[in-house]
């Protein structure tokens, strides 16, 4: 049975040798190289052409991420497995992104790392399990948001509440907008209270997205 | 005074000579008709002869008391007409004359003069009055000359702007030539010319080398009072001599003070004593007046630029203070990280393989392992067959290494956690999007609150790293006392990249509170977080405005410009999100 080739990347020693021993213990898996940043991870990739890498996030250097990419560019066969300690989906995603198939944390390094490595070996994804339900989560949530069956009360409006509609979806304070209209601070609150009861809009939030919809922003006017 | 002469110009010798000549013409016109009444009398008794002496008589009698009739009648007639006549051209139309003057002047027209006719008591009352309305003038003019300077010297707070243009204005009043300005340099306890105008260059230069020992100058700085020169009169000055040649032989020297303080010393310089302007001890007074408001705009233009140094200082320590703190809040989170989490990371890995080893190691057979060893008795060793029985078997020694295992797992958590607190590292690695995002994810848990995230303009760009570190930090605060104070149900915040100014706005929908009274209170523990964020954004050349409602919610608007800072923020400009 051949023995899965591992490049290790990371620029802590102790990190390393841990791995090291760590994997050594598993009979189907063989360290053939250790890369100690970014840039000699690509090129010891390159020469040895693991069929995974270890690799850290955070390094001097290229980092992490950078590395991922080239190496996933350039190695299709090569598969990447995250190791860090950012327990963090925006790194997560970033690492996604850049083509990595597993993410491990290192507080879970011992039981889950070897897993890891045979599941994205295969050519499948592995991620530390707190993470699936994040991604779930969002799906969910893109999901639900996505709500165009929402009634459009846009033309009850006035043409002054319209107006504070968009200055309020700009970002323009009470104050700038009374100025601006020449009214006075409490009656653009009452306009803005009568316009999102109109529009059903329980927050600013939610406003400035009902104003991105509408197109009432002039950045956003060849937009949605 | 009251000569002869000035009698018979008076008004009472006037009258009594008017009344005396009324009564001479009188006397005349009476002696005139009883002439002419005996005359007809005598001419009717000769032409009637036949008449009789008691008829003459009464024909006497009756002209005569008709004649007197007539007299006292006519008298009284002229007497009224000519004192009539006599008054009103000596006395109501004077009067009526100095009337209207009074109500020219009344409404400040200070230039009306009264015409002196004559010298009598009118005359001398109108000199009077105009003597009054000239000093009236003066005292005027002096008021608006202190008025005008306090305008001037108050309209700036750069001290060599404020001298010069007091310098003008006093030479525009006093109609002098020349003058300048001379304050003493603390340090080389030399006099400086801080302003001159229409001074000889010579002048100019000698005065640089005034040692400010002796010399007029020095006398008025240490007396505090002025002095004046006329027709060349000699003075100790470097400048003297130069001063001399060009004819000004006029000069005076007054302190400029402020709160009995002499800060400096204003000069003043004419052709000559006689053509210049009034110079009386009232004008001297007027002059110290000046020097006083001239002495205080010194010592407001001084405490302005003490004021502004303080505030640049005040700016550069606190920023100073911010970056510090930030740098050293990533040092010591990226030594939590990479030294301690790594070295942890290592003992959990080490730990693994000793699980792996403690189920794969067949104890009974290979004995005692160091590890074991370690962890039993002498006593034990002494006799294997209790240490066996008493003793850790594989299942305990795994379960014994997988709670240090999760012990440490733990110990890895928190020190993440405690870096994370102290300065994320997604806010390096990722940028301020994916910062705010992940610590409003907790934040959303932690708070109990509905979290709205929106981020518009920005996607993949990263904003100038100072900013991104203010934007978050701001953020934070704003959050934070949402959670504290502001028993909200949900909170927006928007994330804005547009043109070339970055915006966040925080808006919760809580009881919200009285901005004004307090964001403009002093800074104390209760505002001074508000005070902080609002520092923060001042820092990059940002604003940060709060508006609150009470009972309808906060919004914290922060906008920090752009322009001229290093970014990816400039590619990609009409990239929007939705």
């Amino acid at each position: 049975m051949n023995r899965i080739r591992l490049l290790v990347a990371d620029d802590h020693p102790v990190v390393r040798a841990g791995l090291r021993m760590l994997l050594a213990t598993q009979s189907d898996m063989e360290v053939v190289g250790e890369a100690v940043d970014g840039q000699t991870a690509v090129e010891r990739a390159l020469e040895l052409k693991p069929d995974v890498v270890v690799m850290d996030l955070t390094m001097e250097g290229m980092d992490g991420l950078a590395a991922t990419r080239e190496i996933v560019n350039r190695l299709p066969q090569t598969r990447v497995v995250v190791l860090t300690m950012h327990d963090n989906e925006e790194y997560l995603r970033q690492a996604l992104e850049a083509g990595a198939s597993g993410y491990v944390l290192k507080e879970a390094v011992d039981t889950e790392i070897a897993v890891a490595i045979r599941v994205v070996q295969r050519g499948e994804v592995f991620l530390y399990p707190s993470f699936t339900r994040v991604l779930l989560g969002d799906l969910l949530q893109t999901g639900g948001t996505d709500d165009s069956s929402e009634q459009d009360g846009y033309e009850l409006l006035s043409e002054r509440e319209k107006e504070v509609l968009r200055l309020v979806a700009l970002g323009d304070t009470n104050r700038e907008i009374a100025q601006r209209l020449f009214l006075s601070v409490r009656t653009v609150e009452t306009y803005r209270a009568r316009l999102m009861e109109k529009l059903n809009l329980k927050s600013r939030g939610e406003l400035v997205r009902y104003a991105l919809r509408k197109g009432l922003r002039p950045d956003e006017a060849g937009g949605p | 005074m009251r000569t002869r002469a000035y009698y018979y110009h008076s008004l009472r010798f006037k009258i009594t000579l008017s009344l005396l000549l009324s009564v001479i013409v009188i006397l005349t016109v009476t002696s005139y008709l009883r002439y002419a009444s005996f005359r007809q009398l005598l001419t009717e008794s000769l032409t009637f002869p036949a008449a009789s002496a008691e008829e003459i008589i009464e024909a006497q009698m009756v002209a005569y008391v008709r004649s007197r009739f007539i007299l006292s009648v006519s008298t009284i007639v002229v007497i009224v007409l000519i004192s009539d006549l006599m008054m009103s051209r000596m006395v109501v139309s004077r009067l009526k004359q100095f009337l209207s003057v009074v109500k020219r002047i009344s409404p400040g027209n200070l230039d009306a003069r009264v015409r002196v006719e004559g010298h009598d008591e009118i005359a001398e009352l109108a000199q009077a009055f105009n003597r009054m309305t000239e000093e009236l003038q003066r005292q005027n003019e002096r008021l608006s000359t202190l008025n005008t300077l306090a305008a001037t010297v108050g309209q700036s707070l750069n001290l060599k702007e404020v001298l010069h243009s007091a310098l003008d204005e006093v030479l525009e009043l006093t109609r002098l030539r020349a003058g300048w300005i001379t304050l003493r340099d603390e340090p080389t306890e030399k006099s400086l010319i801080v302003a001159s105008r229409g001074l000889p260059e010579g002048a100019v230069l000698a005065h640089a080398h005034c040692a400010w020992i002796q010399g007029v100058c020095a006398e008025v700085f240490q007396s505090g009072r002025p002095q004046v020169f006329h027709d060349g009169q000699r003075h100790a000055c470097p400048a003297a001599e130069y001063l001399q040649k060009e004819g000004l032989v006029f000069r005076a020297c007054v302190p400029l003070k402020s709160k009995d303080l002499v800060l400096g010393v204003m000069s003043l310089v004419g052709v000559a004593s006689g053509s210049v302007w009034m110079f009386t001890e009232d004008s001297l007074d007027t002059l110290m007046a000046i020097g006083r408001q001239i002495g205080v705009a010194i010592e407001n233009a001084r405490l302005y630029e003490e004021l502004q140094r303080k505030e640049t200082l005040r700016r550069q320590l606190l920023e100073r203070g911010i970056t510090l703190q930030e740098e050293e809040r990533g040092r010591i989170a990226r030594e939590l990280h990479d030294q301690i989490g790594q070295r942890l990371t290592s003992i959990i890995m080490t730990l693994g393989v000793l699980e792996e080893a403690t189920s794969t190691t067949d104890w009974e057979r290979n004995g005692t392992t160091d590890w074991e060893r370690n962890g039993t008795t002498d006593g034990e060793r002494a006799c294997p067959e209790r240490s066996r029985k008493n003793g850790w078997a594989a299942p305990e020694a795994q379960a014994h290494i997988q709670d240090v295992r999760d012990t440490t797992a733990q110990i890895l958590k928190e020190v993440r956690d405690m870096a994370l607190h102290l300065r994320p590292s997604v806010l390096d690695d990722l940028g301020l999007l994916a910062a705010l995002r992940h610590y409003l994810k907790g934040y959303q848990n932690r708070a109990r609150l509905l979290v709205d995230f929106q981020a518009l303009g920005l996607d993949g760009k990263r904003l100038p790293p100072e900013v991104e570190t203010a934007l978050f930090r701001i953020a934070q605060e704003a959050l934070t006392n949402v959670a504290r104070h502001a028993q909200a149900r949900s909170v927006t915040v928007l994330l804005e990249q547009r043109e070339a100014s970055a915006m966040l706005i925080v808006e919760d929908d809580g009881k919200g509170f009285d901005v004004a009274r307090v964001v403009d209170s002093r800074p104390d523990e209760g505002n001074l977080g508000i005070h902080g964020m609002r520092e923060r954004a001042a820092l990059l050349g940002g604003t940060l405005t709060i508006e609150s409602t009470p009972g309808r919610g906060t919004t914290v608007f922060v906008r920090i410009p752009l322009e001229g800072r290093k970014g990816d923020y400039e590619q990609n400009p009409a990239a929007g999100g939705g």
